[in-house]
């Protein structure tokens, strides 16, 4: 999968749970500055960005303030990973 | 006097299995926990170099664990501090700032932690309160030591619960092995616990609710499922699915828990869920709401849901949990009266019928055994049934109070009830809870302090000199926390600064139900000694909104 569709896949799951546009998700941003997010919603995104892309993100991420552009490289980086296995 | 550890050990027997289903942890017996625990404690006198402690956190998601800890401390007599976990985007330094708030104000000589966590938010932790040892309880020892006899209990601290101090002054309740062993009673009284139960949570055991609902379960001997609550919030119908299984009878949850499933249900239930095993359900620890219970029970009723199994309960971490609730198996009661009578020293009037100068206000049952409940003043002067006034409470299972806060500010009246902050009335010998003093909005189960919130505020830039207020308001049931604060900017950079403040009130206490007004300079009321009026700030609010919508003071669903 390449990082642009992951990076995809990542914005509009944020984006849903929270109820908004994927225009209104800066990637540039932490997942925390999402309109309407909160650790719920977050909560379930990350769960269909983990069905989508079949990997498996550690709680442990979601206690650091990373960015959606962040996110989505890890996504990434844990998809190669499991390809690779 | 009781000291838990014999009473809990006393009560368990083969049939007393922990489960945890979503921690690959094999299923353990009761006498098979105390046993892990009496190793675990030889460890934790090795790690205090060789002395008993005195208090120790517990830093670790829900898991045998974090039971088997919890015994360790009683069996030490050490009191056990419950930490609540970080929230989702809330940031590390932020999680280890506040740990080290409670370590502090605790006086904290351990934590105990299972790789549950995470290690880097551990290591952020540890970095914070580098004098504690950490230690790590994942596994017991195999070989048991010899250790010193069982001691203390009684009026000895058995668990101090914090219930604020996210970004402020911490606040811990401390419950004594008395407060617990009697709090248990009333439990199983409200709940009509009985050898035949079992009980599925998901809960945090750092929660009250979780924690003194496990505990009842240990006490009666019977089997416990335990989940975490990302299992359920994540996929909400396969943990169902799974609770169902279990045969579980009796689980504790706040309202959002039955709308969350009520939502999760219309995208589809699967066909083999049969319900008909749960015999309990709680309703507590937010306002209940009629349209929740009503329409869980239609959208479960076909998957054998019981009629009324779901009950309203009122409870708090001072009373040791329970208060008040709804008896097992039979219908709820709920009153539509007069918005206009709810404030304190009105006498409710019932309502014509719905609309919006009416509320439906769900009774929370009748007091539970071991609680006495008054609807009193602040002086203690009771009110006549009927009448609102503050619920205060008084009985074996409730606290003598917070630690380390001296004795004028502790929660109590004259005659030595405590305050909840909570007010209320009592109608035929139940419990109507409409709204509390203290300044607190509660989201999905969780508190949130109007104090801690303005501490976030205060520090923010573009706040005029630190003015801002902080107070819950209610919209048909769903609690937010509206933040006022006073700047001399642009419209523009005000709303950048409003996104500013709903971001920090997420990173720092995960709090995302938050409405932000920006007002001018001199505009807030203080008091004399410089503390914002809360109330005085809500009436600003009032004006600026739309009268018709909006709750009146103190007004909770």
């Amino acid at each position: 999968m390449s990082a642009t569709k992951t990076l995809d896949i990542v914005v509009r799951a944020l984006a849903e749970q929270a109820g908004v546009s994927a225009a209104d998700v800066d990637t540039a941003k932490p997942l925390s500055a999402i309109p309407g997010i909160e650790s719920v919603k977050a909560l379930r995104a990350i769960t269909d960005i983990e069905d989508e892309c079949g990997v498996v993100i550690p709680d442990d991420f979601l206690f650091e303030t990373a960015t959606v552009n962040e996110l989505a490289e890890f996504v990434a980086s844990l998809e190669r990973e499991g390809t690779s296995v | 006097m009781v000291q838990l550890w014999n009473e809990l050990a006393a009560a368990v027997h083969d049939g007393t299995v922990l489960h945890t289903p979503s921690r690959q942890e094999e299923p353990v017996s009761g006498p098979a926990l105390f046993a892990r625990a009496e190793r675990t404690a030889g460890a934790v006198i090795a790690a205090c170099d060789g002395r008993k402690p005195r208090r120790v956190g517990l830093l670790m998601a829900n898991g045998e664990p974090w039971v088997r800890g919890l015994l360790t401390l009683f069996r030490l007599d050490a009191a056990a501090v419950p930490l609540a976990l970080p929230v989702a985007f809330g940031g590390a330094d932020a999680y280890a700032a506040h740990v080290r708030r409670i370590a502090d104000d605790a006086s904290l000589d351990a934590l105990l932690i299972d790789g549950s966590l995470g290690s880097r938010i551990v290591a952020r932790v540890a970095a914070a309160v580098p004098h504690l040892p950490f230690i790590d309880i994942a596994e017991p020892p195999h070989e048991a030591v010899e250790l010193p006899p069982v001691t203390g209990g009684g009026s000895a601290p058995a668990v101090i619960q914090y219930t604020s101090g996210s970004t402020s002054a911490p606040k811990g309740v401390v419950v004594t092995h008395d407060n617990v062993s009697a709090g248990l009673v009333s439990i199983e009284d409200g709940t009509r616990w009985t050898a035949e139960d079992g009980l599925g949570q998901w809960l945090p055991l750092f929660h009250d609710m979780g924690l003194f609902t496990m505990l009842a379960s240990v006490r009666q001997g019977t089997p416990l499922h335990l989940w975490q609550p990302g299992d359920f919030v994540r996929r909400p119908m396969k943990w169902l699915s799974e609770f169902a299984a279990s045969r579980a009878t009796i689980l504790p949850a706040p309202n959002f828990f039955y709308d969350y499933l009520i939502a999760a249900a219309a995208k589809g239930i699967p066909d083999d869920l049969d319900l008909s095993a749960w015999r309990y359900g709680g309703n507590g620890s937010e306002p209940v709401r009629r349209s929740s219970l009503e329409e869980f029970q239609r959208t479960f009723e076909p998957y054998g849901l019981r009629p009324r199994v779901v009950q309203p309960n009122y409870g708090l971490a001072e009373a040791t949990l329970i208060v008040s609730s709804g008896v097992p198996l039979t219908g709820y009661r709920s009153l539509t009266l007069d918005r206009a009578s709810l404030s304190v020293g009105d006498k409710v009037k019932e309502a014509a019928g719905d609309g919006l100068t009416s509320r439906s206000v769900v009774s929370c049952g009748p007091p539970v055994a071991g609680l006495k409940v008054r609807i009193g003043d602040a002086e203690g002067a009771p009110y006549d049934a009927g009448t609102v006034g503050e619920v205060q409470i008084g009985g074996d299972p409730v606290t003598s109070g917070y630690l380390g806060i001296p004795e004028a500010e502790q929660p109590f009246t004259p005659d030595g009830l405590l305050r909840t902050g909570d007010i209320g009335f009592l109608h035929d010998d139940e419990l109507y809870v409409v709204g509390r003093l203290k300044a607190m909005a509660v989201v999905r189960g969780q508190n949130y302090y109007a104090e801690d919130v303005e501490e976030i505020v205060k520090d923010t830039p573009g706040v005029d000199r630190r003015h801002c207020a902080a107070f819950a308001w209610d919209d048909d049931g769903e609690e937010r926390m509206v933040v006022l604060w006073e700047t001399k900017l642009d419209p523009d950079t005000a709303t950048a600064v409003g996104e500013a403040i709903r971001r920090r009130l997420s990173e720092h206490l995960g709090l995302g139900a938050v409405e932000t007004v920006s007002v001018s300079p001199q505009t807030l009321p203080f008091t004399s000694s410089g503390k914002v009026k809360r109330s005085g700030a809500l009436d600003l609010y009032r004006r600026q909104t739309n009268p018709v919508s909006a709750a009146p003071e103190g007004q909770h669903t």
